[in-house]
């Protein structure tokens, strides 16, 4: 995935012209953004790059507008009436507000996970290619081999390749949300989001998500918004942390939990917030 | 907001403090042993330090109890680990006071009665030092804290002027042998004093991290000389 936009953008060169060119190693970069739902301003004057291959998380109390952010990257919050934005958010250097750019297409190249598992009433094996099947690929060898790769990379091969046919939700928890892991890797995006990702798991399957999550940060670049500070912690390169809105402070996570350079954010952290 | 852990943190600080108290006070009556050739504050300093290795204990233990339970970040997580290293330094500034002590007993018991050189004016900055040290720590005092390595270099001139005053006396051939033992020792309890300014400075550059962060361990901020 070293140049992902070229090599496995569904998004051609012609559909989306670049307005900003992503640093060397930023793959993500928000630039003066502001987001409203309604007349409610809830994202103030947003400027920050996050890492190609690496993973970001964004912390912050309820309401402070991380998830919002997150559901931005991949235009979720398009949905919403009456929410409108400035500023431009570009994914690989290509700005996701391009009017070239399909909603759809966009959305294949930003896999999301959520809070709480949502695999469809489908068998296991049905879930993980759905997206193909839905793109007109039926072809059983080429759906066999994503299935593999993709529940391999979300460390659940081995535990369903017996039982691919039974239904998703004969899993665990811990092994729905690594099968929607999978699922989104299926897709070959070049960013997954993840909004609580463990939220509703318990330690062991939290602690398979996270060792997931880090391997996977070698292929994709990956955003994650978490109220687990220790979970931040442990698996993220970048941290920001958001308050009522704006971004209080970005750096390496390690600064960020040994020595941040701003109050709020060392209130935060350590628990002191309130 | 004060957190629910904060009081555990607090009797860090209280403890610590009461580790330098009495780290302080066991130099001071070492060298009063000394001094006033006085053979029950030779047992008074052995026996106190019986105590500043307990709290040494507590402090390890407490800190290790709270990364376990309490996941510390920032400024918290530097402060347990400032504990750590400093009440490190403070058992051994102890343990330098025991050494003192011992000496200062062989040296009474032999009877020796000659020249105390400048031991007095070493105890008493190297004892100031971890005084300003610990006080840096409690009062979160960072210029204190910056300019205390630098001061460590006088300690470690009269140390070195002392040991220059003994090899001398010791060379001379009007030495009474006799005087040989007692000498030697007067020179490992300057050496312990200088010892003692040094754990001073570590205390201080721990402060430093503490507070700001940054480890001026071997760097330029950090000389001593």
């Amino acid at each position: 995935m070293e140049n992902v936009s070229e090599e496995n953008s569904t998004i051609t060169k012609q559909e989306a012209t670049p307005k900003v060119k992503a640093g060397k190693n930023n793959y993500i970069s928000v630039k003066d953004y502001n987001f409203w739902y309604g007349k409610a301003k809830v994202l103030h004057d947003l400027n920050l790059e996050m890492p190609k291959k690496q993973a970001t998380a964004l912390i912050g109390p309820s309401g402070c507008g991380k998830s919002t952010l997150l559901r931005n990257f991949n235009r979720m919050n398009d949905l919403v009436t009456e929410a409108h934005h400035t500023g431009d958010i570009t994914i690989g250097g290509h700005s996701i507000y391009d009017p070239m750019i399909e909603v759809i297409s966009l959305r294949k190249r930003i896999g999301m996970v959520f809070q709480k598992s949502n695999p469809f009433p489908k068998s296991i094996y049905e879930n993980v290619v759905y997206s193909l099947r839905v793109a007109g690929k039926n072809r059983k060898s080429t759906l066999d081999e994503v299935a593999e790769k993709s529940l391999q990379a979300a460390a659940l091969w081995d535990e369903v390749k017996d039982r691919l046919g039974e239904s998703a939700f004969s899993l665990s928890g811990g092994q729905m949300q690594r099968l929607c892991i999978a699922r989104a890797i299926a897709n070959e995006p070049e960013v997954i989001l993840m909004d609580e990702p463990c939220s509703a798991l318990d330690p062991i399957a939290t602690a398979k998500v996270e060792e997931l999550i880090n391997e996977l940060k070698r292929k994709y670049t990956i955003v994650i918004v978490t109220h687990n500070m220790q979970q931040a912690a442990r698996v993220s390169d970048k941290t920001a942390f958001f308050f009522l809105g704006k971004l209080i402070e970005y750096n390496d996570t390690k600064e960020i939990f040994l020595n941040p350079q701003i109050e709020q954010t060392e209130a935060y952290v350590s628990g002191r917030f309130g | 907001m004060e957190r629910f852990f904060e009081e555990n943190l607090n009797q860090l600080r209280i403890n610590l403090n009461r580790m330098a108290e009495l780290a302080y006070a066991n130099v001071n009556t070492a060298i009063e042993a000394l001094i006033e050739k006085d053979l029950d504050l030779v047992k008074k300093t052995i026996k106190a330090d019986d105590e500043i290795d307990e709290l040494n204990k507590w402090v390890d233990q407490h800190v290790v109890e709270h990364i376990t339970l309490h996941s510390p970040v920032a400024s918290d997580v530097r402060l347990l680990y400032t504990a750590l290293k400093g009440s490190r330094d403070l058992e051994r500034t102890g343990d330098e006071a025991c050494s003192i002590a011992k000496r200062a007993r062989k040296i009474i018991r032999s009877g020796y009665s000659g020249n105390l050189y400048d031991i007095e004016t070493l105890s008493r900055l190297a004892t100031n030092s971890i005084n300003e040290a610990i006080s840096c720590f409690l009062k979160r005092d960072l210029e204190t804290a910056r300019k205390l390595p630098s001061k460590d270099k006088q300690i470690d001139e009269l140390y070195k002027a002392i040991g220059k005053q003994i090899n001398a006396h010791i060379s001379n051939s009007d030495l009474n042998p006799q005087e040989v033992p007692a000498l030697i020792d007067l020179l490992f309890i300057s050496k312990s004093l200088e010892r003692v300014g040094d754990h001073a400075v570590n205390i201080a550059e721990e402060v430093i991290y503490f507070l700001t962060g940054d480890d001026i361990r071997h760097t330029n901020d950090a000389q001593r000389n």
